[in-house]
């Protein structure tokens, strides 16, 4: 019997795979409910004008949005090597690096981790913050049918003279949170045309090319600020008023504030909401 | 996990005291051993080559490997430290902790294992777990193993595990089996025959949940492989065929097609001459216990290469060659001959001749009935893409008692699209083809002293140009080497970037103590892997090992 043991093995693990014959795509499941409290989640999704690659994380970022709608937050963060501009020449010339960028980069590691890469949620993969772009649907999918635990509602005006926006951010805790919670208010812009590299191209230089929801700037620094002190209960509710002067290169119809409250200790993020400044 | 540190703690304990006592009372509690080994750098910013401002200014790597032994039993572990980790390697290296345990028997052929360990099916197409501190390497496999020799000749290996990703574990379970037998063990009469045969099989599979909201995948991805060695006096002749079934990632892009690998290699070897022809093929063997995992992180499988692993500086850090797993035809012929010592070209010491010639090519690809599938591909179907060519000649021949010299020629094709890149739909820098000279001197001055001189050039006028590469070393035995590099690409053709990596490294040996000081400039490089693109960035600065073992 024992010689047989080897062969029992590899039959079983024979037995051990599933061939799929197709059809080889899910059918959208996701309901895009937008309406009320729900549990709305952020990606991040660090990329650069230079990463060949990136393009691949941008139309995942696509697919997750036809199907969850908009339960999902998302935002490109341009950092390290692969988003530094060419000083000559014609193409890759505009720095779409921020401070507030570069310091969530060095922080979380990911540009020195390989370009496309980033974080769902800030959801830790263990013991990493730094997500495949490949597994942010599997990520997604385990996160974004919880009940949500806060509701974040943001409110705008714009001032198109001066540039101004102004904006009020009220949270209301649904769920006792225990630890320490800061709220950031960051400024995005959407459909950038702008280089990017595609290695999936020929060429592989595209010139007009969307860059969707870049990050542009924090109204409250790169980490925030404290909501409440200490642990947070049901039915806790604050307001927060902010303020920026949008950049004149920036396209202002393009621009959204994006509020997410997260854990100080885990760096989790509990909810996070988006509207246009012009809205 | 903390009782498992404790009972390590135990044992190390008791190992040490046993050390000690054994010499006291003649009694075996066992042996410690293990090895040490840290960097420290301390970096400059340096604005010509692109060295980054590194906030903490001093980084370092380290690990110390301990293995308690007594009679069948072993026990082992390693720390790691990344305070922070060094320039170069993944960031998720990050703090310190216990990266590898385990406990061993082995007893009446049977060997069991728990914990972390390394395997390797063949040559490790189906299942290879390796440790390479220096690159940042260890999927190793933590769970249990059993090996089993029924009978002399008989080998049979079966585990279960999940593998290693930076101080965590991968989301995959390996399960694999692996038979051998060797009919010159097993069969008693074959013991010294000329005809030597060894047959072996191996299978895996990985299991993964499918959650992916975009793709249906399959969980369980199984991989299969067969092997023969064939020998018969001087000849040998070694086959090895692989099998993946449909495991779509990101490595592949998410394709359903299988996987394919065979490696043929065929030798002859005598006295004095020896020569080795091999051939293979791969076509989408890139196997991993996690589906989205990208660069070296967490691989299931190790695809070998088929050309000459270079040790001299510009021919192997300059256009390095990769194994690409999705898809390559190579073949590598390498023949050796020694010219008598005595005879006119020999010397008095005789003269080493070795030629090594090695090409690689894309497989041919066509289109499939659908984009999800992959593509189609004729098994000996080549593809007119050039990956790489390697035709090099060494001659080696010692002059006198204290002089010793080393020629070699090299002429080289690599396309940097797609083994650095990963690109295969543009091509950007083309074929970079070029020729590499070396000459290797030794000098013994006296009996302790010694100097090695190496000149390199690298011949190219595409990409970054042609470099060249100047090597001093001075060792004063037994304990001290001085050495003097520079690497200059005097070839850019953009003035500015024709810089001199310049390094000078100090080194004190001391029985198996080794410390080492270099200061100088390393150049940037990027290297990509499953759809992911990672910067090594330049560097300016002191770097300090000490390593050890006991």
């Amino acid at each position: 019997m024992k010689k047989f043991l080897p062969l029992v093995a590899a039959v079983l693990l024979f037995a051990a795979c599933d061939k799929i014959e197709g059809p080889y795509s899910e059918k959208p499941t996701g309901n895009g409910n937008d309406t009320g409290a729900v549990r709305r989640i952020l990606i991040e999704d660090f990329t650069g004008q230079k990463c060949g690659n990136c393009p691949r994380a941008a139309e995942t970022i696509e697919s997750l949005h036809n199907i969850y709608g908009a339960q999902i937050v998302s935002y490109g963060v341009h950092a390290g090597f692969f988003a530094e501009p060419n000083v000559a020449g014609s193409k890759f010339l505009t720095d779409y690096r921020t401070p507030v960028g570069d310091e969530l980069d060095q922080f979380f590691g990911n540009s020195a981790a390989g370009l496309p890469n980033g974080m769902v949620n800030r959801v830790q993969n263990g013991g990493n913050y730094i997500q495949s772009y490949s597994n942010w649907g599997t990520v997604l999918g385990q996160l974004i049918n919880a009940a949500p635990d806060a509701k974040i509602k943001i409110t705008n005006s714009y001032n198109a003279a001066t540039r101004q926006v102004n904006t009020t951010v009220n949270t209301t805790i649904l769920n006792d949170l225990s630890g320490n919670y800061k709220l950031c208010v960051y400024v995005t812009e959407d459909s950038i045309v702008s280089w990017q590299k595609d290695y999936q191209l020929s060429p592989q230089d595209i010139e007009f090319y969307t860059h969707r929801h870049l990050l542009r700037g924090s109204m409250n620094t790169t980490w925030g600020t404290a909501v409440g002190s200490g642990s947070l209960v049901a039915g806790d509710a604050f307001a927060g008023n902010f303020s920026m002067t949008l950049d004149a290169g920036w396209n202002d119809a393009h621009c959204s504030v994006v509020a997410y409250l997260y854990n100080t200790a885990t760096k989790e993020v509990v909810q996070v909401e988006e509207k246009k400044i012009t809205q | 996990m903390k009782k498992l540190l404790l009972a390590l703690f135990c044992i190390a304990t008791l190992a040490l005291n046993a050390q000690q006592d054994t010499t006291k009372k003649g009694i075996d509690l066992g042996q410690i051993h293990g090895n040490f080994q840290a960097d420290f750098q301390y970096y400059n910013t340096d604005t010509l080559i692109g060295a980054p401002i590194v906030p903490e200014k001093i980084r370092s790597n380290g690990f110390m490997n301990l293995t308690y032994t007594r009679g069948n039993f072993t026990a082992g572990v390693r720390f790691e430290s990344y305070l922070n980790v060094l320039q170069g390697f993944d960031p998720r290296y990050k703090g310190t902790g216990i990266a590898n345990r385990y406990a061993s028997y082995a007893f009446d052929g049977l060997e069991i294992t728990a914990g972390n360990f390394y395997e390797q099916f063949g040559t490790g197409m189906v299942l290879r777990s390796y440790w390479e501190p220096n690159l940042g390497v260890d999927n190793s496999f933590d769970g249990v193993r059993v090996r089993f020799t029924p009978v002399a000749g008989v080998y049979t290996k079966l585990m279960v595990a999940k593998q290693r990703a930076f101080f965590d574990k991968g989301p995959g379970i390996v399960r694999a089996a692996d038979g051998e037998v060797n009919f010159n063990e097993l069969i008693k009469k074959w013991e010294d025959n000329k005809f030597r045969l060894t047959v072996g099989a191996s299978a895996a599979s990985i299991y993964q949940k499918d959650e992916d909201p975009i793709y249906i995948l399959p969980e369980n991805q199984a991989a299969f492989g067969g092997r023969m060695n064939i020998g018969y006096g001087k000849f040998n002749l070694y086959s090895e065929y692989a099998y993946k079934m449909n495991a779509p990632s990101a490595v592949n892009g998410f394709i359903y097609r299988p996987g394919q690998a065979l490696i043929v290699n065929a030798s002859y070897s005598q006295k004095g001459f020896s020569v080795l022809l091999g051939a293979k093929r791969l076509d989408n063997m890139d196997y991993r216990s996690d589906r989205t995992a990208t660069l070296t992180n967490l691989t299931t499988n190790f695809l070998p290469a088929l050309t000459r692993q270079h040790t001299y500086n510009l021919a192997a850090t300059i256009y390095p060659y990769g194994t690409q797993p999705n898809g390559e035809m190579a073949y590598q012929a390498d023949i050796s001959y020694k010219i008598k010592k005595g005879t006119m070209l020999g010397g008095k010491y005789g003269t080493d001749i070795s030629l090594n010639i090695s090409g690689v090519n894309d497989i041919e690809r066509s289109a499939a009935p659908n984009d999800t599938f992959g593509y189609n591909s004729r098994f000996f179907g080549v593809s007119k893409t050039i990956l790489f060519r390697d035709y090099n000649i060494e001659i080696s021949h010692k002059w006198n008692k204290d002089l010793k010299t080393n020629l070699m020629y090299m002429y080289f094709a690599y396309n940097k699209d797609i083994v650095q890149f990963q690109n295969y739909a543009s091509s950007v820098y083309g074929i970079i083809r070029g020729h590499i000279v070396v000459l290797d001197v030794n000098y013994k001055f006296s009996k302790k002293v010694g100097l090695h001189a190496e000149l390199q050039n690298l011949y190219t006028k595409q990409d970054e140009g042609s470099w060249a590469m100047g090597l001093l070393e001075l060792s004063i035995s037994p304990h001290w080497f001085i050495a003097v590099l520079d690497q200059y690409n005097y070839g850019n053709t953009v003035k500015i970037e024709r810089v001199h990596y310049v390094t000078g490294s100090v080194g004190y040996t001391r029985g198996a103590h080794r410390f080492m000081a270099t200061y100088g400039r390393q150049r940037a490089g990027i290297f990509c892997v499953g759809g992911v693109c990672r910067n090594v960035p330049a560097s300016n600065g002191l770097t300090l090992s000490v390593s050890t073992s006991f």
